[in-house]
């Protein structure tokens, strides 16, 4: 099952996220936490410890000044994007403004 | 997204979406593939009216589910969300209290999970995933 969590910036959709996350994976259940926001803080606010929430690779790689995205199949982008954090819950990183760009 | 059900059938996939409307605008779509959109919002004027856009993008990406989670609202703003659920015609998901344990753990940078796992938002939100959990095993044993 594939939930999104939307809403207006500030209204608790994070904190509501990394709960729900952490609830599903404490009933048994495998959990994909995807952080699709550029200044991202799922993980962090799930309680990953900050040098692992900094050692995080975002599939949007802007390093190298481009915006790519790789083409993975799904058990590559979990073994090469995912991080396990408390209770299981596999935490994914959509993107991390790291410069400012021209768009 | 939509391809990791074919590694892991059983996975819940969790997108914590960016704040406003770009990933359902049909340049962006992020959410195209999302079975169900919880929609979240505040008690305020403001807050609903993202909450009202938002629900017709999703209707026009095709997300099958939309729902409403009505976030930080005391007792008196229950009608409010009711209202607008019935207006909108999507289902009202949970209501989770405004909760000073939410600020605290905030303030350390900390799950609330973790440093107040009795508090009534902590409990509204784990209600919310039971209440998912359920309404998808019904709607699985009758397909």
């Amino acid at each position: 099952m594939r939930i999104g969590i939307s809403g207006k910036g500030g209204v608790g959709k994070t904190n509501i996220s990394a709960v729900l996350s952490r609830a599903f994976a404490r009933a048994g259940h495998h959990v994909v936490a995807i952080d699709c926001d550029s200044d991202p803080n799922l993980a962090a606010n799930s309680g990953v410890p900050e040098d692992q929430v900094n050692r995080m690779r975002p599939l949007l790689d802007q390093s190298g000044g481009k915006r790519e995205v790789p083409t993975l199949g799904p058990t590559e982008l979990l073994a090469g994007y995912g991080l396990t954090g408390p209770d299981g819950v596999t935490f994914v990183l959509g993107a991390r403004a790291e410069k400012p760009g021209g768009g | 997204m939509r391809d990791i059900e074919t590694v892991l059938p059983e996975v819940v996939v969790v997108a914590d979406m960016e704040a406003g409307l770009e990933h359902l605008s049909w340049a962006g779509g992020t959410l195209r593939y999302a079975d169900l959109l919880l929609v979240v919002a505040e008690p305020q004027v403001k807050s609903l009216l993202t909450a009202s856009r938002t629900i017709a993008l999703a209707r026009e990406l095709g997300i099958p589910r939309v729902a409403l989670v009505g976030n930080r609202g005391r007792d008196s703003d229950k009608e409010t969300f009711e209202a607008f659920a019935r207006q909108h015609q999507v289902e009202l998901f949970a209501l989770i209290p405004e909760d000073q344990a939410v600020v605290r753990a905030d303030r350390v940078g900390a799950c609330v999970l973790d440093r107040e796992p009795q508090a009534p938002a902590v409990r509204a939100i784990e209600a919310l995933a039971e209440m998912i959990a359920g309404s998808a095993a019904a709607t699985a044993s009758t397909e």
